[in-house]
């Protein structure tokens, strides 16, 4: 399973089509060749970083049908017009890391962030390790994906996805942000401070509500 | 209520360590009381006074009331907004020429057994 994961930030003076982007997205994309799942929500204004006004995380089977699909008169037709003058952010990666629990409404969160090149690679594999320590001790994350990019789309070359879904907002906001296994170990990899920092520090966080778990076991 | 404490370790060059400790009296601890950190002690070895020949390794320990007070550590603003992780990496950086290795640690009190 490949995922292309794209934020878009209109601009400003777009603000207001932000529902109908959502919409037209959501109908373009259900015949988007090779598509397998499509998931587009306005993106939380709440704990968003860097992220802009909307999120479509596209799957695909395979990496070359995430890299074609833009090729496609579908996309040509349906989905450029929509999305022409809109920022965007974008990786595509594959899933490998990951455990899904189907479960209901929820929340949807996304970081995506660079680990800096004099962080490979030996950091970079030390951050992956201690972020996959997460899952194990905060239970209100009841799905996740840790996952390396493999396409970007944007100005930043971003390198990992940390995906995770959440009930509500207050299992990111309390549960995970206060673990020790978080403030005490992960986060060494993002603070300034620490000798161990690598992590660029223009990250990407995105949050969306669901209706029902969005992500799916390879 | 878990009190969060942080141990930093820093082995400063040969006849550098009266330089770094200046450094980071005048250009760190400023900023860092600012952002709720409070220094419970500062110690040294060699004991008592640098040795020329050798390396001085210091230990600052802070402390922060809770957990959400070192996230408001972590995730502090300059006065006018900016991210001050620019700052304290600046300070970081320009204070590693001085040093040869550094480790921070975050400590809490050991947990009650039954």
């Amino acid at each position: 399973m490949f995922v292309s994961l794209r934020m878009l930030t209109l601009p400003t003076d777009r603000a207001g089509e932000r529902e109908a982007l959502v919409a037209g997205l959501s109908g373009a994309a259900a015949e988007l060749p090779g598509l397998r799942s499509s998931w587009v929500a306005p993106i939380s204004p709440v704990a968003v970083i860097n992220a802009g006004d909307v999120v479509w995380r596209a799957e695909f089977g395979t990496e070359a049908e995430a890299i074609a699909a833009p090729l496609s008169p579908v996309w040509r037709d349906r989905v450029a017009p929509l999305v022409d003058g809109a920022a965007v952010t974008g990786v595509g990666y594959r899933v490998t890391r990951t455990a899904v629990r189907q479960a209901g409404p929820g929340i949807w969160r996304a970081l995506v962030f660079r680990v800096m090149p004099h962080g490979y690679p030996q950091a970079a594999r030390d951050l992956e390790e201690a972020t996959l320590l997460l899952p194990r001790h905060v239970p209100e994350i009841r799905s996740w994906a840790l996952s390396t990019v493999a396409t970007v789309e944007g100005p930043k070359a971003y390198t990992h996805v940390w995906e995770q879904e959440f009930d509500d907002l207050g299992g990111l906001t309390g549960p995970y942000m206060r673990t020790p296994v978080h403030y005490g170990l992960v986060d060494a990899w993002f603070d300034a401070e620490y000798p161990q920092y690598v992590v660029d520090p223009h990250v990407v966080q995105v949050v969306g509500d669901i209706d029902a778990t969005i992500m799916r076991a390879p | 209520m878990t009190r969060v404490l942080v141990l930093d370790e820093i082995t400063v060059k040969p006849g550098l360590a009266a330089e770094f400790r200046l450094a980071h009296r005048n250009r760190y601890l400023p900023g860092a009381l600012g952002r709720g950190m409070k220094l419970e002690g500062a110690w040294q070895n060699p004991p008592e006074r640098d040795l020329p020949e050798l390396p001085t390794t210091l230990y600052y320990l802070w402390s922060l009331e809770d957990v959400d007070a070192w996230w408001r550590m972590r995730l502090s603003r300059t006065a006018d907004g900016g991210d001050e992780r620019f700052v304290k990496h600046a300070f970081w950086q320009e204070a590693d020429r001085l040093t040869m290795s550094r480790r921070r640690t975050v400590l809490s009190d050991q947990p009650t057994e039954d």
